[in-house]
């Protein structure tokens, strides 16, 4: 699952700093929901919403307060099929192992947890297939670690309120984190670019990325 | 008033199926208890299914499924290859295709979907696989449009 994440040692066991769950504040998300509000506003869009992560019926519902196509990637399972750029499988055909039939174009992903646990090779792919994707303007919302370990198993992510999410530790193994400085993160997604960045309690990085013109 | 040995007895669902030449949406082998119409866990069909009364399917079903007014379950055994159409519809075996539930779309802690779904409602229970997409419009079904999961994934 962690084809990012290098194994660093024996699997630790944290306790009791490191809680099975916990919740955090998410100010950017709240800025970007309320964004979306405003452009509802507007224009009473339809936005193409894209979860990279499993189907979850909390995101389902919050989301549905929206006019939406909402879109299940589950990227980290398809991944788990991916071949990694280089190693005799130079051509990774997006198109097929991570469709995306039927959109009239995203304008916002959830990255929750899921660039974490990806090849660093395999994020410019994703970048650029995503943004192809993208209406303009579109916005890509991410938790990034930004401490040396993280939970071998992507968290799960609870909406609690624009303002506040619960995230769930699924298991205690830990592993190394890549950690990539923003600037390192921007150019593994060179289509986006950041627009705003919060150090989060717990170690996670928020970040709002924009997809930039195209 | 309540005694179950004045009912008819039901038919069991995975009755073995009936050689039967009657068509697709009227097998020998389906089994109808009350409001209810049960394709058993042995039947495999090929075709269209249209109806007027709920339908429960353990079987194999390939095609299109069309149950305007009506409730439609995929039981737990079931694996469906089709498109239905519904009033409401819940998974809770396997389903490929595309869904259209006019009050709501359930997928149960046992179902594994892929596809799109169309729903005013939808809820997807804890333990769900749901691979595709979901249209939803807030404005156009409240005040069902809330795709609630009490239970969310």
């Amino acid at each position: 699952m962690a084809l990012f994440a290098k194994p660093r040692g024996e699997p630790q066991v944290r306790q009791p700093a490191q809680p099975g769950f916990s919740e955090l504040g998410c100010p950017a998300f709240a800025g970007l929901v309320e964004a979306m509000h405003a452009r509802e506003e507007k224009t009473d869009p339809k936005f193409g919403i894209l979860d990279l992560a499993k189907a979850s019926g909390n995101h389902i519902q919050f989301f549905s307060q929206f006019r939406c196509k909402y879109h299940i990637g589950d990227v980290l399972d398809a991944m788990e099929s991916w071949p990694v750029p280089g190693e005799d499988t130079p051509v990774v055909d997006l198109e097929t192992l991570l469709p995306l039939h039927n959109t009239d174009g995203l304008d916002l992903i959830l990255a929750w947890d899921g660039l974490n646990y990806l090849h660093p090779e395999l994020l410019p792919l994703l970048s650029g297939h995503l943004a192809g994707k993208c209406n303009p303007g579109a916005w890509l919302h991410a938790f990034v670690y930004t401490r040396g370990d993280m939970p071998a198993l992507p968290l799960r992510f609870d909406i609690l309120s624009p303002e506040k999410m619960r995230c769930t530790r699924r298991g205690d193994d830990w592993v190394g984190a890549p950690c990539p400085p923003q600037r390192v993160l921007e150019s593994r997604l060179p289509e986006f670019h950041v627009v705003q960045s919060r150090l989060l309690q717990n170690g996670l990085h928020e970040y709002l990325f924009q997809v930039s013109r195209h | 008033m309540f005694d179950k040995s004045k009912k008819e007895p039901e038919k069991k669902a995975a009755a073995p199926a009936a050689k039967s030449s009657a068509p697709a949406s009227k097998p020998a082998s389906v089994s109808n208890s009350g409001q209810t119409t049960t394709i058993g866990a042995s039947i495999n069909l090929n075709g269209e299914l249209k109806g007027n009364e709920d339908l429960l399917i353990q079987g194999q079903v390939e095609g299109n499924i069309f149950l305007k007014e009506h409730n439609l379950t995929i039981g737990e055994q079931g694996k469906i290859k089709a498109n239905a159409f519904a009033k409401t519809i819940t998974v809770r075996g396997e389903l490929t295709g595309d869904l259209n539930g006019l009050d709501k779309v359930t997928i149960t802690s046992t179902g594994r979907v892929r596809g799109n779904i169309i729903a005013p409602k939808v809820i997807l229970e804890e333990g769900a696989t749901f691979k595709g997409s979901i249209d939803m419009d807030a404005k156009a079904g409240k005040p069902a449009a809330q795709a609630a999961s009490a239970k969310s994934a």
